[in-house]
């Protein structure tokens, strides 16, 4: 039958077809053939500011073969509690609306991210402190009149109570010019403006909580940007910008701003660096959270525990500060030998 | 035509006449397969809604919201001490950004396909036109970057603009959706019939004239469809305005100022750090909303399409209607050609020698302004292009391509993003186009007028207007998270699929079109059935627009960042192997290492962009190849 309606040109557009027909099956043959070997597989998801450090250990660590992707801490975290990821990245604790966005009981989550019962899923996630993020307040380069502030200070620029509009009206900063103050940093959905106002707000997420951010204020000072190489670029083309972000950016565009030294109530404060991070104020911990402490009876628990001491290791912890981030070690030296514990032998 | 119109009336068979008998047993099963991909685009409707839904139910049963509040209010804090959810800055961040997006770009586009189709030599066109639609495929990152490091400077000192401002980021999408006007405003413009413009010629008109007066009226529906593909591109464009328009709601239409859309606000919320509850939620409410506006721009475009295409503002109802309106689309831009024409004659003194410089004069310098627009576009590109490639072909390398993915940049390669994105694309292939060509040959072929296929064809335009952003919630929802398939490639590919679906049965219906009406009529009178028909005289004739259509969607799919934001990963340790493996891809990693803190990753996301731009052209090239070749044998 199709013989007789059969020509040249039609055989010619089959073809076509026929040959991607012909690649698309042998794709899918090559897709049945074995992949990764005897290796476990593990997903690793969650906050953006860990991604760098997850995909570091993942790629050194020769245990499994690890997936690592980001989408924020709270894509993190619901991936671990509904078991479709191993290890979930934070660079926030477990709240009670993590446990409530997967049917749980908010109560169950204690306030240092801690759970006292497992969620819906029967996962009860555990929390391990890998790394340090510090934050670095920044302004111009061309900025003489801020070279050290304190809480008070960041409180009148950054908070709504009788915010400062020019940079004289910030108190105790000498030779400080009458010009706006234009803020530049993250956004309200990032981990990174909650720790900040964490930091210099009282009773910040709490009921009692009085002072707003000057985002939430909304005067059109702080404009706000998810990316920090767009704040960086930002705050170095404007004298009179002020912003945060993490240290990482910092250290690898030396010279494009300044740090600020900071203190919580002084007016000699400590300069960002790994070697003062001890005594600097803000210095965030970066959580990886997973199914209870990994059972080595599965190939697959082992596998985790393995990996997990492995980012406490010197070798794990010796990437940290090469990404931009500060070891666990500078900051709290108990941390790793309770931890590693914690694992077992 | 007493026949009733039954939604399935195409199954109905007179058993006594046999040469109304058009379909055999076996092939009705065809046809209903045919039926049921058609059908599957309610599926994804569905679905998409479902997901939207389901994740703003929580915001819009909280106290705290009130649906008028949402609609009306004017202050968008979704987070803090006094949470406030009204809805119209972002909807205005929205207009305005997707408004002056238009306003830029309809002109130019225009202005740019006139030249294309009326004025340049054949040969400049086989040259540009493709190059301007390889261009459609740029990641949106790589404008973003460019807007903010180059455009939005000029703003600032010369007009005072804020360092996030609307108008930077308005300029450059202009140019993001440039390729969609004059690609599809071109095709619109070469498929009107000759003879209107030698009519026009002969009766003394100039070139000018013509283009502007005769193809261009008789044009009009597809240009209009041209800017309203425009206008779902601008309203869901989601990177270019997260990095460049900035990230505070304001209620303004001051394109100096920086506004957020509602684009960015799912985009920022959904990959924050916040944990959940109702600003979380909120983000599901705003996708929400916008689906039901992208929904309503469509329905009321088709409806203005419609109304060009019959030239008549009249309802006109009942069987037969079709066959009118087809009648009147053919004839009315004729009419009007004519009756613009000599209307001219009476008023002025045509052939007065003044009169006639003056007219070839207005006919140069409008040939200039159109030609002026398109070596704008191209030139706006060219530097574009050259700053891309500037920063990325340094680093280029046989190594870059060839190793596997590595944290410290001076080793990195990028053979796992590649392996992903190709695979990706061809499962992507395997899943879109049988349904996708399904469901064009169901309507174009098989289907009658009735509401059901009005509505689907409804849901099918829509569909293509969803942002992208809403089909990564999706994905990561529904394929991801309800169907377990983690974050493999068949989740991946399945997201992408329903995200091409329309592009494909659009660009095939199109295709099917073109296919002379004759060929079908000869096949059924020497006795072929309706199925037989088709399969073998119009799908064989109508598979090189088929494939160019496809190939063209999938370099859509294979440039998008957003739909796959949350099932790409950023490190695969081994090259994926098979369907259910996690993969890494292309966009999604030229974003990842844009927003890296070392400057030696903005380099590797420059080469990175280099390999998908050639992996583009390609794909381009091969689709370029099948039009060519098909137009040589092409015997009608």
């Amino acid at each position: 039958m199709s013989k007789v309606t059969n020509n040249g040109h039609r055989t010619g557009a089959l073809t076509v077809a026929l040959a991607t027909l012909l690649l698309a099956s042998a794709f899918a043959g090559c897709l049945s053939g074995d992949g990764s070997g005897d290796k476990v597989s593990l997903v690793q998801t969650g906050s953006s500011t860990v991604l760098p450090l997850a995909e570091a250990w993942a790629q050194e660590f020769d245990g499994a073969d690890i997936a690592v992707s980001g989408g924020g801490s709270s894509h993190g975290l619901k991936e671990l509690l509904e078991k479709r990821a191993d290890l979930g990245d934070a660079s926030r604790v477990l709240k009670g609306s993590d446990y409530e966005a997967v049917g749980g009981n908010k109560s169950l989550v204690r306030s240092d991210g801690t759970v006292a019962g497992p969620a819906p899923s029967g996962v009860t996630p555990e929390k391990w402190v890998v790394a340090y993020d510090v934050l670095a307040v920044v302004v111009n380069k061309d900025n003489t009149w801020a070279p050290t502030l304190n809480y008070s200070q960041l409180f009148k620029i950054f908070t709504n109570a009788t915010p400062a509009v020019y940079w004289d009206e910030v108190p105790g900063l000498s030779g400080a010019p009458h010009q706006k103050i234009s803020i530049y940093a993250p956004d309200e959905a990032s981990g990174t403006y909650d720790y900040f106002f964490e930091s210099i707000i009282k009773d910040w997420g709490k009921p009692t909580q009085v002072a707003k951010t000057r985002l939430e204020h909304g005067d059109g000072v702080y404009h706000p940007s998810a990316d920090d190489n767009v704040i960086l670029n930002a705050i170095k083309s404007d004298k009179y910008a002020i912003g945060y972000f993490g240290f990482a950016y910092l250290v690898e565009n030396p010279g494009a701003v300044k740090a600020v030294a900071l203190s919580r109530t002084s007016s000699t404060g400590v300069e960002p660096s790994f070697a003062n991070v001890a005594s600097y104020p803000m210095a965030r911990p970066l959580h990886i959270y997973t199914d209870g402490i990994p059972s080595t009876d599965t190939e697959k628990g082992k596998a985790i525990s393995e990996y997990l001491r492995y980012i406490l290791s010197e070798d794990g912890q010796a990437i940290v500060p090469q990404v931009g981030y500060v070891r666990l070690s500078l900051v709290n030296a108990t941390l790793i030998t309770s931890q590693l514990a914690k694992l077992g032998t | 035509m007493a026949r009733p119109l039954h939604w399935l009336s195409f199954l109905s068979h007179d058993e006594g006449n046999p040469f109304r008998r058009r379909l055999r047993p076996g092939e009705r099963l065809i046809v209903w397969a045919l039926f049921a991909s058609a059908s599957f685009s309610i599926v994804v409707s569905a679905i998409i809604l479902w997901t939207l839904v389901d994740g703003s139910w929580g915001f819009f049963t909280d106290d705290r919201v009130t649906l008028w509040g949402f609609l009306t209010g004017s202050r968008w804090q979704p987070s803090g001490l006094e949470p406030s959810f009204g809805l119209l800055p972002l909807a205005a961040g929205t207009l305005l950004i997707a408004g002056g997006t238009l306003l830029i770009a309809a002109p130019l586009g225009i202005g740019s396909a006139i030249y294309m189709a009326e004025f340049a030599s054949p040969r400049a066109r086989t040259v540009l036109k493709p190059v301007i639609e390889v261009l459609a495929g740029i990641p949106s990152v790589v404008y973003g970057f460019f807007a903010i490091l180059v455009i939005s400077p000029i703003f600032q000192a010369n007009l005072g603009a804020s360092y996030f401002n609307a108008i930077s980021a308005i300029i450059v999408m202009a140019i993001m959706v440039l390729p969609i006007i004059v690609s599809i405003s071109d095709d619109a413009m070469k498929a009107v019939p000759m003879h209107l413009r030698e009519a026009s010629l002969a009766m003394g008109a100039t070139k000018w004239e013509t283009a502007t007066r005769v193809v261009m009226p008789a044009a009009s529906s597809g240009i209009m469809a041209s800017l309203i593909l425009g206008l779902g591109r601008a309203l869901g464009e989601t990177m270019v305005v997260t990095l460049v328009a900035g990230s505070i709601p304001i209620l303004t239409l001051n394109p100096l100022s920086e506004v957020m859309t509602m684009t960015s606000f799912i985009a920022q919320t959904a990959t924050g750090d916040i944990p959940p509850g109702i600003g979380a939620d909120s983000a599901f409410a705003v996708g929400l909303t916008l689906f039901f506006i992208t929904y309503l721009v469509n329905s009321f475009a088709g409806i203005v399409v419609e109304r060009i295409k019959t030239g008549s503002s009249v309802r006109s109802k009942g069987p037969g209607t079709r066959r009118a309106r087809a009648m009147r689309a053919v004839h009315a831009p004729l009419d009007r050609a004519f009756a613009r024409a000599s209307a001219m004659v009476p008023k002025r003194r045509l052939g007065e020698e003044a009169m006639l410089r003056r007219r070839y004069i207005r006919g140069r310098l409008g040939v200039a302004l159109v030609g002026s627009c398109l070596a704008f576009a191209v030139g706006f590109l060219a530097i574009l292009m050259w700053n891309v490639l500037a920063q990325g072909l340094p680093t280029l390398s046989w190594h870059f391509i060839t190793s596997p993915l590595d944290w410290r940049p001076e080793r990195a390669g990028i053979l796992p993003v590649i392996l992903g994105s190709v695979y990706l694309m061809l499962l992507t292939v395997v899943l879109a186009i049988p349904v996708g060509v399904g469901s064009a040959i169901y309507l174009n072929e098989f289907a009658r007028d009735t509401w059901y296929t009005r509505f689907l064809r409804r849901i099918i335009q829509n569909l293509s207007g969803v942002p992208s952003i809403v089909f990564g919630l999706v994905g990561a929802a529904v394929f991801v998270a309800m169907l377990g398939l983690g974050r493999s490639l068949l989740a991946g590919a399945l997201t992408l699929a329903i995200m091409v679906l329309p592009i494909i049965v659009v660009a095939t219906e199109e295709s099917l079109k073109s296919v002379p009406f004759a060929f079908r009529e000869a096949a059924m009178s020497v006795g072929a059935t309706r199925w037989q028909t088709v399969r073998h005289h119009v799908l064989p004739n109508a598979l090189p627009g088929i494939l160019t259509g496809s190939v063209l969607a999938l370099s859509r799919a294979i440039g998008e960042t957003a739909p796959i934001l949350f099932i790409a990963n950023t490190y695969v340790k081994v090259n994926p192997g098979s369907i259910m493996d996690p993969f890494a891809a292309l966009p999604m990693h030229i974003f990842y290492w844009t927003k890296q803190a070392r400057p030696e990753f903005h380099d590797l996301a420059a080469s990175t962009i280099v390999v998908l731009l050639i992996m583009l052209l390609s794909m381009n090239a091969l689709a370029i190849l099948i039009r060519i070749r098909s137009e040589k044998r092409r015997d009608w």
